[in-house]
């Protein structure tokens, strides 16, 4: 498959050309590095839910490690594990070497850096608050260079490919690259309050939508797309056979790519969400089962007629597992996106199991798969243990199952419990303790299962290490056809080369289109896709001139194929959110006042986001009776419109907090952070007796109002100036409530700040955040 | 029926950009679908054997 021909009208030469492969070997060793690390996080995470005490420190507790476990699962073992897969794949797909090795380490060393500053930055604290884009504002920019330098070096070497067709997996690397990039961006938009602090720009329900389209959207395309194309290329490579239908292939990339981006809604079924946005998103997601199916069975009949090789090969074991948990993660997502199922499922274990499925069924089994197949080959030897990859196979899929049914049954139990109601009406378990003691058992069920996925990962990179000391660094080699003298690539060409300028403007355009309004957005949207018709003219033009070959013909639907799919993602993906998120300000308004946060509030607020309680309490009362009855009145969208960013959160370890202002005494949660478990036997909430000697600098909170008030809350100039005055004089409030039950807490210590928050949850606009009304506190609790 | 949407786009003016933008994914899927499934047996496997043709070299020994 070596013949194609080049458009250019230069004679053409056989030439030897020898792929990167260096860079495939380094992605490879820092994904199996940094797997450990991200597995060592969840069984961490995993022990603190079973077990309260394993919170040891303020800067390793739960709220803290889990958004690390999730980023270095997600960005440090899969990321790199991509990189990898697409670097050696791309090469040899095309025929082209990766045409810049500087780029090539920029990316490499860029991603390592940005994944240290992850593991330094999130344990102190520093987060944006949202999920799986918790990293501060720095790490984002830092992010997107290195992401456009990927894309630069890509392209380039498809512009540079002597095969002219583009083999599907391309394609799947094309949607990936260009999406998260796009995701990225508009999902970053954030205004700076410190050097590693910021609000975000969207507030409230708009903030809820743009991070679930982001959240939803980073599983297709990060997690998903990717691993796809990896499919389709290593395992016809690794059964020795062609992928069972190319033409199933073609509707399924299509099918997926659409029907995904529209999907994300599901995230926030029952939620304050107008209700036409939630259809859509359930409508969609049910009918994502078509495709991800078809792209299951695909990779599944590719080996047909080779179980014999299934059997006796760890490698294709792990291919045909993976894909299987594909499929089975990819059941479950649809029905949970049913909204009587998500009533019961949402908050709950289940989600969490059921996203095992992918990371650790798909994404870990593709991988590893991935690995055992190219380390081999990338040091020119044999895999030192068959046996011992065989046995990684068989722990890790019974750690997966582990963790799977554990999971399942912990959802279902609390999901049934928290709205279980007797024949009057009245909540069976209306504290909300027994419902964690309840599943417990399954905690520690899903630890062992991780623990077991975790061991095999390990002898993994036992195995791998010793398979490539005993070999030596080998670069893959093809003959391939090309015009003479094809120039290296000199910088200069590659700053100025079509695919780095369109790509410029499209992002220019892009974050222009997120900055502006209305008008302006839809003004953006059309030059997008003018461009990307524009790209596409000028592409045929230069066609045409030349003979139009069959050859060339392909060739030039291959790139229209490329230019229509970032069209197609764009406006079905941005288009889709634009008019729920433009919308949410003005319903919020129709919703009625909304209170706003005083200073000391803030500040409690800027605490509970650097603590990670969003991880472990939601605030937000779907409209549901037992909720109503365990929490209160349903969240409106008026709730929560000066949040930024949102705190409706996506899981509940602990209860709801929409409405916690006033529920319990000032007293009462000093002792609860204290030891929750002392209030309330059982509790897996970490303790956070450093709140008492941590201090709020109360002249901060000035620039703090003032970052809100530039993203738009209305907090007058003189509240802005008044604001650091204003929170000292409350916390004297505070203080002075707990004083009269004994308690002595310093004036600025953030356990004041935090208090005040909780106290303001959910309270009418008028009311003033005083102190709830003093109730004597006991050791045994007051409810 | 009609009236029903014409209340849910009046309710929702900006609804007309996410029914655009459907429109327009299920026309060119219809038409990606047409151009597969149009295509003669056999003409899609030079591109299905693309992986499996590509490297000289790193064979495992
Ligand atoms: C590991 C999960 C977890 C984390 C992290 C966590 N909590 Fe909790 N929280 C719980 C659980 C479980 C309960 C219910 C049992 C109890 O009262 O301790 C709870 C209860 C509460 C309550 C009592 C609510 C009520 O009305 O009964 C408050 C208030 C609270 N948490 C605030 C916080 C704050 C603030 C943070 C962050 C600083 C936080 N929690 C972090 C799990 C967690």
């Amino acid at each position: 498959m070596t013949s194609a021909v080049s458009a250019q009208e230069k004679p053409l030469v056989e030439k030897r050309i020898t792929y990167n492969d260096s860079i495939a070997r380094w992605f490879v060793g820092a994904s199996v590095g940094w797997s450990l690390v991200a597995l060592l996080l969840g069984v961490i995470v995993a022990l603190q839910l079973a077990f309260q005490g394993a919170n040891v420190h303020p800067m390793l507790s739960y709220g803290r490690l889990r958004p690390l476990h999730t980023n270095a699962a997600i960005f440090a073992f899969v990321g790199n594990m991509l990189f990898a897969g697409v670097y050696y794949s791309t090469q040899r797909l095309v025929k082209a070497r990766l045409p810049s090795d500087t780029l090539a380490k920029v990316h490499f060393w860029g991603w390592q850096l940005i994944i240290v500053s992850a593991a330094l930055t999130l344990p102190l604290g520093f987060t944006q608050g949202k999920e799986y884009a918790e990293l501060a504002w720095p790490i984002d920019i830092a992010i997107a260079v290195v992401w456009v330098v990927f894309a630069i070096n890509f392209f380039w070497m498809l512009a540079n490919r002597a095969e002219k067709h583009l083999y599907v997996a391309v394609w799947f690397y094309i949607a990936t690259i260009v999406t998260v990039a796009v995701l990225h961006i508009v999902n970053s938009l954030v205004i700076p309050v410190g050097l590693l602090k910021s609000y975000s720009l969207f507030g409230g329900a708009q903030d809820a939508l743009v991070q679930w389209w982001y959240g939803h959207n980073a599983v297709a395309f990060f997690l998903t797309t990717p691993i796809l194309g990896i499919m389709y290329y290593f395992v016809p490579k690794a059964a020795d056979r062609p992928v069972y239908s190319y033409r199933l292939s073609i509707i399924h990339f299509w099918a997926l790519v659409f029907v995904y981006i529209w999907a994300g809604p599901h995230h926030l079924l029952n939620t304050a969400l107008p209700e036409w946005a939630q259809s859509l998103g359930m409508v969609f997601s049910v009918m994502l089962w078509a495709p991800s199916w078809g792209g299951m069975l695909n990779g599944l009949f590719t080996l047909r007629g080779a179980w014999d090789k299934v059997r006796a090969d760890p490698i294709l074991k792990f291919f045909a597992a993976g894909v299987t948990f594909y499929g089975m993660a990819t059941f479950e997502g649809p029905l949970l996106s049913i909204r009587a199922v998500s009533g019961l499922a949402h908050y709950t274990d289940w989600i969490v199991g059921h996203v095992h499925s992918g990371a650790l069924g798909w994404n870990g089994f593709m991988a590893a798969g991935m690995f055992y197949w190219m380390v081999p080959r990338l040091f020119g030897t044999k895999l030192h243990s068959t046996r011992l990859a065989e046995l990684h196979f068989w722990i890790g899929t019974i750690g997966i199952l582990l963790y799977m049914v554990s999971m399942w049954i912990a959802g279902v139990t609390q999901g049934l419990m928290w709205r279980a109601a007797d024949s009057e009406g009245t909540l069976v378990y209306s504290s909300f303790v027994e419902t964690v003691i309840a599943i417990r058992p399954m905690y520690y069920m899903r630890l062992i299962g991780g623990l077991m996925y975790l061991t095999g990962m390990i002898m993994m990179a036992y195995n791998l290490f010793v398979t490539a000391k005993s070999g030596a660094p080998v670069d893959g080699e093809a003959t391939v056809v090309v015009p003479e003298a094809e120039p290296e690539v000199k910088w200069s060409r590659l700053i100025a080369g079509r695919p780095v300028i369109v790509s410029a403007v499209v992002l220019g355009l892009l974050i222009m289109f997120g900055r502006g309004n209305v008008l302006t957005s839809v003004a953006f949207l059309v030059l997008l896709v003018a461009v990307g018709a524009g790209a596409l003219f000028i592409e045929a033009i230069s066609k045409r001139s030349a003979e139009p070959t069959w050859h060339r013909l392909l060739e030039g639907r291959a790139l229209l194929f490329t230019v229509l799919t970032v069209g197609a993602v764009l406006i079905g993906g941005v288009v889709q959110i634009i008019p729920a998120v433009l919308i949410a300000p003005e319903k919020a308004e129709e919703g009625g006042e909304t209170r706003l946060a005083s200073p000391l509030e803030i500040a409690g607020r800027d605490i509970y986001i650097r603590e990670g309680c969003y991880t472990c309490h939601s605030q937000m009362i779907r409209p549901f009776d037992f909720e109503a009855k365990r929490y209160g009145d349903a969240s409106t969208i008026a709730d929560s419109r000066f949040d930024h960013p949102f705190q409706w959160g996506s899981k509940r370890t602990g209860p709801d907090l929409a409405r916690e202002g006033r529920k319990n005494p000032n007293a009462w949660h000093y002792l609860h952070f204290m030891n929750p478990p002392e209030l309330s036997p059982g509790s897996n909430m970490p303790s956070y007796k450093h709140f008492e000697t941590g201090k709020v600098d109360f002249a901060d909170t000035e620039s703090s109002l003032r970052a809100l008030k530039a993203v738009g809350v209305p907090y007058s100039v003189e509240q802005v100036q008044r604001a650091p005055a204003a929170a000292k004089k409350q916390a004297e409030t505070i203080v002075k409530d707990l004083a009269e039950q004994g308690i002595t807490v310093a004036v600025d210590s953030e356990m004041v700040a935090i208090i005040a928050y909780m106290q303001s949850l959910g309270l009418p606009p008028e009311q003033e955040a005083a102190p709830a009304s003093p109730t004597q506190v006991n050791a045994s609790g007051l409810r | 029926m009609s009236r029903m949407m014409g209340e849910l786009f009046q309710s929702s003016p900006l609804l007309i950009w996410p029914v655009i933008s459907l429109s327009i994914f299920l026309l060119t899927f219809l038409a990606v679908l047409v151009v597969t499934l149009r295509k003669k047996p056999g003409e899609l496997d030079p591109l299905a054997a693309l992986p499996l043709a590509d490297d000289e070299n790193a064979r495992q020994p």
